[in-house]
């Protein structure tokens, strides 16, 4: 995700002007460090974007790696959609503030079965639907990335059928664990076959990749031998590594 | 984690819908304070604290967007 679709300014550029962006930390994986001591593979973790409400409600979910296209796509629909129920239920209402995001809540769910119907239903046609079946990447090797994006979007329009405006707190954990079968853990990064005294070894503020590009070693005298892996330097340094693009 | 966000829904739990967050507004007029790059390899500045951000974006008559990631973001071979 980082280095395909938030690396592209477009994508920037909309986030910037209608979000604050903030990362959490809710996930885990392993670093299996090859016999060589020196190169990691990356086994496990995802992402997934939240779009909320500043008080937490949950509007859409990109669950998974995207394309930019296909990322973009998503955030746009995500805001016009919010904007419209916004319109349409009156900001102004004297209704008590429970209505109203009941409202909003009714209508965000119709708007998520309405995109689930668009991606399932080549002639169906509704708002928004260019934001739905967006315009994929022209790039031959992002085929992939793109079809697993489909699918897991219509999984989270499937969930958010029922579920759509609901605290983050109580719908996150769902699309993290059952749509990516990822485990929502405080746990630290794992290392497995870590070379721990080389690690410890590392000097403070040098990242993981700038230690494993020089060959995994500090040139510094070797620490004990003992799992560093939630020691505190760790957590502000960081202990993984990557296996693909994924990110 | 995602239960740090559980006590917003509370604490701000009529805001949008009582005149925050209009994502329709152009913000991008707003003062931008000189601040250290925190984008991180992406086209975008992150906050850390979600309690921050959100009052952030509440302030700002924006949306939120929270990236829910495996490692620590901040260090680009980490997540």
């Amino acid at each position: 995700m980082r280095t395909q679709a938030l690396a592209k300014p477009e994508v920037g550029d909309f986030l910037s002007k209608h979000y604050i962006a903030v990362h959490d930390k809710v996930g885990t994986f392993t670093v299996n460090v090859a016999s060589d001591g020196k190169t990691p593979n990356r086994d496990g973790g995802n992402v997934a974007a939240f779009f909320c409400t500043p008080s937490g409600y949950v509007i859409h979910a990109v669950a998974g790696p995207r394309t930019s296209e296909a990322f973009l796509a998503e955030a746009k629909w995500a805001t016009a959609v919010y904007t419209q129920i916004l319109k349409d239920t009156g900001r102004n209402s004297l209704l008590p503030p429970a209505d109203r995001i009941s409202r909003v809540a009714s209508a965000l769910k119709q708007a998520h079965s309405d995109a689930l119907e668009l991606l399932n239903n080549p002639n169906a046609d509704g708002p928004a639907a260019e934001l739905v079946r967006h315009t994929p990447s022209s790039d031959s090797k992002l085929k992939g990335l793109e079809a697993a994006g489909r699918k897991q979007r219509e999984q989270v329009h499937r969930l958010f059928k029922s579920k759509a405006f609901e605290p983050l707190a109580t719908v996150g954990p769902e699309v993290y664990s059952q749509i990516l079968g990822e485990k929502v853990t405080a746990e630290h990064v794992k290392l497995n076959n870590a070379p721990e005294a080389r690690q410890a070894a590392r000097p403070p503020g040098q990242s993981l990749a700038e230690f494993y590009s020089s060959g995994g070693s500090a040139g510094q005298p070797a620490a004990p031998l003992t799992d560093k892996t939630n020691s505190s330097s760790e957590k502000k340094s960081g202990t993984g590594a990557r296996k693909t693009g994924k990110r | 984690m995602f239960s740090r966000l559980a006590p917003l829904a509370v604490a701000l739990a009529a805001v949008v819908l009582l005149g925050g967050a209009d994502p329709t507004k152009d913000a991008r007029s707003q003062p931008v304070n000189s601040k250290p790059d925190r984008s991180y390899g992406t086209t975008i500045q992150w906050e850390s604290d979600l309690h921050k951000a959100a009052k952030l974006a509440d302030r700002q008559d924006k949306l939120l967007m929270v990236l829910a990631v495996a490692g620590h973001f901040e260090d680009p071979f980490f997540t």
